[in-house]
């Protein structure tokens, strides 16, 4: 506990990280940076992405409250941090998840990620990347059933037409062809604007990035972790493109597709579970970048961002012991 | 402490499992189904029961420079044992308990028994606690292959007979049949032990 | 000196005694198990016979090429089917099949007893159930394949590995069947 505390009062004391921050000013700013992608998510797969994101936020506020009572805590829902996880969880479900999914995602979010570790500022994990990891394992059908992006306007009924994003289009061709195949058809414009499968909030890159950059700008996050994930993402990828680029796609596709842009801008910096030192925050996104593309080029599973993210999660306590910033005046040992 | 409190140190104030926290390789590997669980618990309760039997009633003439192998003898033939009966008995529940059989000579539970109390103390309380053990051991991974199987594949089967089914319509979620599932439910089951011994004073 | 090897003395004796006792013991058991084991797993592979080729009352072992296939034969001594078996890796380990094919060489039934696999709970053995070994029936050559693999067999959602093992290894014995059989007719 007492380490917790003195770990704490070092991220009240990072520069970027101004005094006059509340908790609540910070996740309505973390929301109003994911509304662009969230809206892109309900133009490319229409009703259906508003119902899970209301209803995945009001079951985690409703469950943040619960808790609280239950565990006579100070109730805080107003501080936006369940409103938060519930919108977070909901970006990262396909479109057409049944409402059980989401509400058992959410509740399990609140309840078994964040409150049973403490409340805020305990939990080990991320809350929503474990729900999300709790329901990928638990109902795989569901979890990786996706819509093919219809707008809004366009009447092609949503719930019908089903196909792979592209990363798992890329796993199966690699499987039945020994090669990339189709997936390197897939044109660069519609995976930066958002028009292919995925989870309803992980399809748009561009805006993802746009409100990374806004959060960087107004200091509430900094550019370490974004920036060692993706380009340890893009350099490893690079070189096996380099060597067999009809077998590995190019790092330009592993940058854009999947979950990297949400995770690596709105999960990864989360700081409860992220270290506190600039150092240790590259190596932390060092290892998210480096498990995500090992889990894409070699594992079973095609996308790896968020296994890759709650791996690093538990490590970041031993990250923050071995980098811990040095005391002003303290002699470097020689290593 | 008197015969009865010996019986039931095992269930709830030292129940192996959830208080003294060993025995977890089998109770996590095996608790995907009641049925499996269940088998597990009693294959260890006999060789529990049989070797504090043996093991007491052979204190005395046991120099004490070598009562750790001969403890693992005794140990491992009525492992031994168990393996043979439980092959020509029930050969699905052998195949699926697996190398867990074997790994019951490994045990921390019948070791830890063994040198804890069967070794100082007589034969019939020894049979006390190797019940009440047993019984601890048996109805923790029992209660967890349960609730493991009913939420991860909608269904109870004890003795090989299938007591609940949910039927199609419910959508397991697999993650509990699965290693983390039983972390998850293992520690909701801590819990709630802890809890009934807080109400019990 | 002498106390020392009294105590070892003493130490050995128990031991042996022990040791004795228990391998005693052990061989009483083994020698009344072993024959209930060998009759259980002979009894098993009798039913699993029976499963493939339900039509016949006779089997006869044929050692063709160095394998081992089975024939079946009803009551009027005709060939009803003959039997495969192949063991894929699946998932985790191999998965036994036992294949039973018809006279026109295609599938009669596919058997996967529990014991045969040791495949993820709940997932990988649900190949095992009738619903996915049921699609075998009355295919042969690449009909044998998953659909995903330009086949026809369904495989079991969120279990690819586990089903595709299994379709490729009955393809496989299948084909391996028909050259070895296929000249003698």
């Amino acid at each position: 506990m007492e380490k917790l505390e003195e770990l704490k009062l070092v991220v009240s004391s990072s520069p970027h990280v101004k005094s006059d921050e509340t908790i609540e000013k910070i996740m309505y700013t973390v929301i109003l940076a994911l509304l662009p992608a969230a809206g892109a998510g309900i133009y490319f797969f229409g009703i259906n992405a508003v119902t899970i994101i209301l209803l995945s936020i009001i079951t985690a506020v409703a469950c943040e409250a619960l808790m609280q009572k239950a565990m006579g805590r100070k109730i805080a829902i107003k501080d936006g941090s369940a409103v938060l996880t519930g919108l977070l969880l909901a970006m990262n479900l396909p479109s057409n998840a049944p409402w059980w999914l989401v509400v058992i995602g959410s509740g399990f979010a609140i309840i078994i990620g964040k409150q049973i570790f403490g409340g805020l500022g305990f939990n080990i994990f991320n809350p929503a990347l474990a729900a999300r990891v709790f329901l990928l394992i638990s109902w795989p059908v569901q979890m990786t059933t996706w819509p093919k992006p219809a707008t809004l306007f366009s009447k092609a009924s949503v719930d019908a037409v089903t196909g792979a994003t592209p990363l798992g289009l890329l796993k199966s061709e690699l499987l039945l062809k020994n090669n990339i195949g189709e997936a390197a058809n897939i044109s660069v414009v519609d995976m930066i604007i958002g028009n292919i499968g995925g989870s309803l909030g992980e399809v748009s890159a561009i805006l993802l990035v746009l409100g990374g950059i806004f959060l960087i700008y107004r200091g509430y996050i900094s550019w370490h972790i974004p920036a060692s994930f993706i380009g340890t993402v893009i350099i490893i990828s690079a070189i096996f493109w380099f060597i067999d680029p009809a077998r590995y796609a190019s790092p330009l596709f592993h940058a854009l597709t999947g979950g990297l842009m949400l995770g690596a801008f709105f999960m990864a910096t989360d700081y409860v579970t992220s270290p506190i030192t600039p150092k240790g925050m590259l190596i932390f996104g060092f290892g998210c970048g480096f498990i995500t593309i090992l889990i894409r080029l070699f594992g079973t599973y095609p996308e790896g961002v968020s296994f890759a993210i709650m791996l690093m999660n538990l490590v970041t306590p031993l990250i923050d012991k071995y980098v811990r910033p040095s005391l002003f005046g303290e002699v470097k040992k020689v290593a | 402490m008197n015969r009865w409190q010996v019986f039931t140190n095992g269930i709830l104030k030292e129940n192996p499992v959830l208080i003294l926290v060993i025995g977890l390789c089998p109770t996590l590997a095996v608790s995907g189904s009641a049925n499996d669980a269940f088998g597990m618990g009693l294959a260890a309760t006999f060789v529990l029961i049989a070797s504090n039997i043996l093991i007491s009633a052979v204190r005395k003439w046991t120099p004490d420079q070598i009562r750790i192998p001969i403890f693992i003898i005794i140990i491992s033939t009525f492992v031994t044992i168990v393996d043979y009966t439980m092959h020509a008995a029930d050969p699905v529940l052998y195949a699926n308990l697996g190398v867990f059989v074997p790994l019951i000579v490994v045990n921390c539970i019948i070791l830890g028994r063994a040198e804890a109390f069967a070794y100082k103390n007589d034969v019939f309380s020894s049979i006390l606690d190797g019940i009440g053990m047993g019984i601890g051991f048996t109805l923790t991974v029992t209660t967890l292959g349960a609730v493991r199987e009913i939420i991860g594949n909608g269904t109870v089967t004890l003795l090989n007979y299938e007591l609940l089914n949910l039927g199609e319509g419910f959508k397991p979620a697999l993650i509990f049949i699965l290693p983390p599932g039983a972390f998850l439910v293992m520690g909701f089951l801590m819990a709630f032990n802890r809890l009934l011994i807080k109400r019990k004073g | 000196m002498l106390n020392i090897a009294k105590d070892a003395l003493k130490m050995g004796l128990v031991l042996l005694v022990i040791c004795v006792i228990a391998a005693g013991a052990l061989a009483y058991v083994y020698s009344v198990t072993q024959v209930i084991i060998d009759k259980n797993e002979l009894e098993a592979e009798k039913k699993k016979r029976q499963d493939v080729l339900t039509a016949a009352v006779r089997f006869e072992e044929k050692d063709v090429e160095g394998k081992k296939y089975v024939t079946g034969y009803d009551t009027e001594n005709k060939i009803v089917g003959s039997i495969y078996k192949t063991a894929p890796k699946g998932y985790s380990g191999p998965i036994k099949i036992t294949v039973g094919v018809a006279p026109d060489n295609s599938v009669t039934a596919v058997v996967i007893t529990k014991l045969d696999q040791t495949e993820t709970p709940g997932l990988g053995t649900n190949v095992t159930k009738p619903k996915f070994l049921g699609q075998f029936k009355g295919k042969k050559g690449n009909e044998l394949k998953l659909k995903k693999d330009s086949g026809t067999i369904d495989a079991i959602t969120a279990a690819t590995i586990s089903s595709r093992a299994v379709s490729n290894g009955i393809k496989n014995g299948w084909e391996q069947y028909i050259k070895d059989m296929g000249e003698k007719k």
